[in-house]
Order: C-alpha cells, then sequence, then structure tokens
C-alpha cells in the first residue's frame, strides 16, 4: 500500500510539473512577453559602451530587463558632481581667501557661499530647462522648469545611461562654479549685494544662453545628430562649435573673461 | 597686495586640483576611455605647469614662491581644460610648460604695462589661459585620443565630417579655435560691460572708499574673519 502511494504521488507530481512546463512554453512563446537572449546581450554591451539600449532605438524593441539607469554611469557623475562642488566649496573659497587681505577674507567666503545657493535656486526654477530643453537655437524653452519631470530616468538626449536629475545635479555644480570664478577679478571691491544682482542677471544673460548654444540638444551647435559625441567634445571648454556660416564659439566659461 | 594666508591659498589650490579631476574626467559623462585620457592629461598638465611657474620665479626672482607653484597649479588646470579629452602624454606636457609660462607672463607684466585692476589675477589666469588652452587644443589634438575624431566612423553621419572637427585632419583646426575664441571674447566682454553698467546704475557696483579701507567683513556681512586680541 505504501508503495502505491508513494507510486500514485510521483506520478501526481510527474504531470503537475509536465503542467507547468507546458504552460511555461507557452508563455515563453508568445511575443513580447520578455527580450530575447541576444537583446539581453545586446543592452549589456550598449551598456560597457555607454550606447543606446534596443529599447531606445527608433525602431527598437519596447522591452528590455534593464529599465533604469547604469549604476556605473551614476556612480561616477555623482562622484564627479561633488568634486565640482569640492572646487568652489571651499576650493575656490580658500584659494581666493588666501589671496585677499585678512578683513576681507569672509566677503570671498559668502560671495562663494551666497552664488552658491542663488545659483542653485536659479537652476532649480528655470536655469537647467533654459539650457537642456528644447527650444530656439539660442535658448531652451521651460519644459523642465523647477525640474518637473527630471526623475532617475535618463535623459537620452544628453546619454543613456545617467539618471537625468544626476545629470542636472552635475551640470549645477558648473553654473555654480563660473559666476563665482568672476569674483576674483573684483575681490576686496564689490558690495555684496551687487555681487548677488550681476550673477543673478549674468547667468540669465550670459550662462544660460551660452550653455544652451553650445551644450543644449537643439542649440546653435547642434547639426552635430550625435549628442553623445557633442557632449564628449565639451571637455572643457574649447569645443568648436559651428554657427550659421561663422562657426565658432568657444563653448566658454565666459567667466574667464571677466 | 600681500596675500593674508598663503596657507589658506595653497589648501584651496589643493581642493581646486582634487575636484577638477570631476570637472574635466566627469566631462565624458561616462567612465570610459576619454575620461581615462583626460584624467592623465589633468594630472600631468598641472604638476608640470606648476612646476615651471615657480621654476621661472627661480630664475627670474631668485626665490621660487608658493604662490608661484599655487599659480602655476591652477593656470595649468585652466589651459589643459579644453583639451584634456584630445591630446596625448606628449601633447599634456607641452600645454603644462606653456600653461607655466604665458599666464606668468601676463599676471607679471601685462597687467602693469596694460594697467588694469584685477585684484586676484582672474584675467591673468583664466582669460589668458583659457584663450592659450583653446588655441593649443587646436594645435595639438589628435584623432589617435579620441576616437570620435576620427573620420572612419561606421555609420552614415559621422558628425566630425560637419563642423570644425573635422579640421584635426588637416592640422587646421586651430584656425577654427581662433574664430571661436574671437566670438567669446565678444559675447562676454559685451554682455558683461551692459551687466555690469546695469548694475552699478541700479544699486552702485563698487563699496565706498572709506568702507573699503575698513574691509568688507565686518561692513557688508557684520563679522570678522580673525579675532585678534
Amino acid at each position: 500500500m505504501k508503495d502505491g502511494l508513494l507510486i500514485r504521488i510521483s506520478l501526481f507530481c510527474l504531470f503537475f510539473a509536465l503542467g507547468q512546463l507546458s504552460s511555461a512554453q507557452t508563455s515563453a512563446s508568445s511575443p513580447s512577453a520578455s527580450p530575447s537572449l541576444e537583446q539581453r546581450v545586446a543592452d549589456l554591451e550598449a551598456y560597457v559602451n555607454n550606447s543606446a539600449r534596443g529599447a531606445d532605438a527608433a525602431n527598437g524593441q519596447a522591452i528590455s530587463n534593464i529599465s533604469g539607469p547604469g549604476p556605473a554611469h551614476n556612480a561616477w557623475m555623482m562622484t564627479c558632481a561633488a568634486l565640482v562642488l569640492f572646487m568652489t566649496l571651499p576650493g575656490l573659497a580658500l584659494f581666493y581667501g588666501g589671496l585677499v587681505r585678512a578683513k576681507n577674507v569672509l566677503s570671498i567666503l559668502a560671495q562663494c557661499l551666497g552664488i552658491a545657493g542663488l545659483v542653485t535656486i536659479l537652476w532649480w526654477a528655470v536655469g537647467y530647462s533654459l539650457v537642456f530643453s528644447h527650444g530656439s537655437p539660442f535658448i531652451g524653452g521651460l519644459k523642465f522648469a523647477f525640474l518637473r519631470g527630471v526623475d532617475a530616468h535618463p535623459n537620452s538626449d544628453y546619454s543613456y545611461w545617467v539618471s537625468q536629475n544626476v545629470f542636472a545635479m552635475y551640470q549645477l555644480m558648473f553654473a555654480i562654479i563660473t559666476p563665482a570664478l568672476i569674483i576674483g577679478a573684483a575681490a576686496e571691491r564689490m558690495k555684496f549685494a551687487a555681487v548677488l544682482v550681476f550673477v543673478a542677471v549674468w547667468m540669465f544673460a550670459v550662462y544660460f544662453p551660452i550653455a544652451h548654444m553650445v551644450w543644449g540638444i537643439d542649440g546653435l551647435e547642434s547639426q552635430c545628430k550625435d549628442y553623445r559625441h557633442r557632449l564628449r567634445r565639451r571637455h572643457g571648454r574649447a569645443h568648436v562649435v559651428r554657427l550659421v556660416g561663422a562657426r565658432a564659439v568657444h563653448s566658454s566659461r565666459a567667466s574667464d573673461w571677466i | 597686495m600681500a596675500p593674508h594666508s598663503m596657507v589658506l591659498c595653497m589648501v584651496g589650490t589643493g581642493l581646486l586640483w582634487v575636484g577638477w579631476y570631476g570637472f574635466n574626467a566627469g566631462s565624458a559623462l561616462a567612465p570610459d576611455g576619454i575620461a581615462a585620457n583626460a584624467f592623465m592629461a589633468t594630472t600631468l598638465a598641472t604638476a608640470v605647469a606648476s612646476f615651471t611657474w615657480a621654476m621661472l620665479e627661480y630664475l627670474l626672482r631668485g626665490k621660487p614662491s608658493v604662490l608661484g607653484f599655487c599659480s602655476g597649479a591652477v593656470g595649468g588646470l585652466v589651459v589643459i581644460t579644453p583639451a584634456c579629452g584630445y591630446v596625448d602624454p606628449t601633447g599634456a606636457v607641452i600645454i603644462g610648460i606653456a600653461a607655466g609660462i604665458v599666464p606668468f607672463f601676463a599676471c607679471t607684466k601685462l597687467k602693469s604695462w596694460l594697467g588694469y585692476d584685477d585684484a586676484l589675477d582672474t584675467f591673468g589666469v583664466h582669460a589668458v589661459g583659457g584663450t592659450l588652452g583653446a588655441f593649443l587644443t587646436g594645435v595639438l589634438a589628435t584623432a589617435s585620443v579620441n576616437p570620435n575624431l576620427s573620420l572612419s566612423v561606421a555609420g552614415s553621419l559621422n558628425p566630425a565630417t560637419q563642423n570644425g572637427l573635422a579640421r584635426i585632419v588637416g592640422h587646421t583646426l586651430w584656425l577654427e579655435q581662433l574664430k571661436a575664441i574671437g566670438v567669446t571674447i565678444l559675447f562676454a566682454v559685451v554682455g558683461s560691460a551692459i551687466i555690469g553698467a546695469i548694475v552699478r546704475g541700479l544699486i552702485g557696483l563698487r563699496i565706498a572708499p572709506d568702507i573699503e579701507r575698513q574691509g568688507l567683513d565686518i561692513n557688508q556681512h557684520g563679522e570678522e574673519g580673525y579675532i585678534t586680541p
């Protein structure tokens, strides 16, 4: 009896397993349930090569097992964003602060801190949007105002693997240090209120337009269709950018001229 | 006017140098081969420029100063920044030497010759250095470092054929860079002059002479950096 029971149980298990297997086969054969092995490998290669996933391609499959940003790309860009902030606070502040006379050291520190706060607010409100959203060749639009919709998903206009919020913060650090460089030329001379007003106007009149022209997706430079390539060219400032007819523009930290 | 603390200045310079790796290597927007090259070029050029500036002082004035090392390092960082994704190690060292020499003479000779007021030599280091770097990028950039510049990239549209970077092949990229420099000077000088005039008209730029004598800290911020008994 005992053996009979055992056989019956094992037979049941066998049928059950077969049933499961067949149902699994039917679900696997149904289209678009999961990407093929080739697609999955291609996605991983795209990650290593910093190119687009299949799901991001224009005519690509809409499915990928990798849905979010690339972890190493985000780790690297967050580290670099912190490093660039470190250049201003306290790097530039101490560099300039040490160079002035003792009676003016705090004015430098206060100006660097004030610029970091002011530019961050401008960047959150409209700055990021005016530089990096679609608009005219000279200035971006307001799609990302108040960082609306700027989340952990990459913005494939600029990077296939870096989260857009990380990208926005990295770019913010450049927007902070650029006006902070200016104050070295006017150290020990300018009123604090004048520094803040000058910087606020300068961001709108000089930084946001130039940054959009050079780095924006549809900036003047946008003849270049491979955006990752263009972003690489931004290595620093000197990138030859094509203007209509007259090419040019040193992609400028314009503060270098002040 | 003499710096009040070269110790603080040196600390700030070191922090700038460290942070600048995020600026240059991070600009690849990926931890890739371009970032690796930028990291190397930044290190080489900055160290060489710092050393060159101080050795120039040694030769011409008899004493190498900490301010010289610091100014040279910042000058090197400024000049290598446009070029770090495009130049090989030799190019980086050449840029480092140039960055130690040209801004040095801009700060020591050009400033007194032109007679402009520049409290912390921002013009001498950043404007002169930035221009030098933009120009030298055009001279020393090589497609062997940055494959994006290669004309033989597979695919329908290689951007390098459509913009100034294609000139790298004929070694005329520096001409494009000169045009770019011109446009940037125009934009920044005119823009800043107009904004400066506006702010001056609204609330005034410069503090009163007696406040300037007393110092900004106590008058503008109500604090003192150092309490001396």
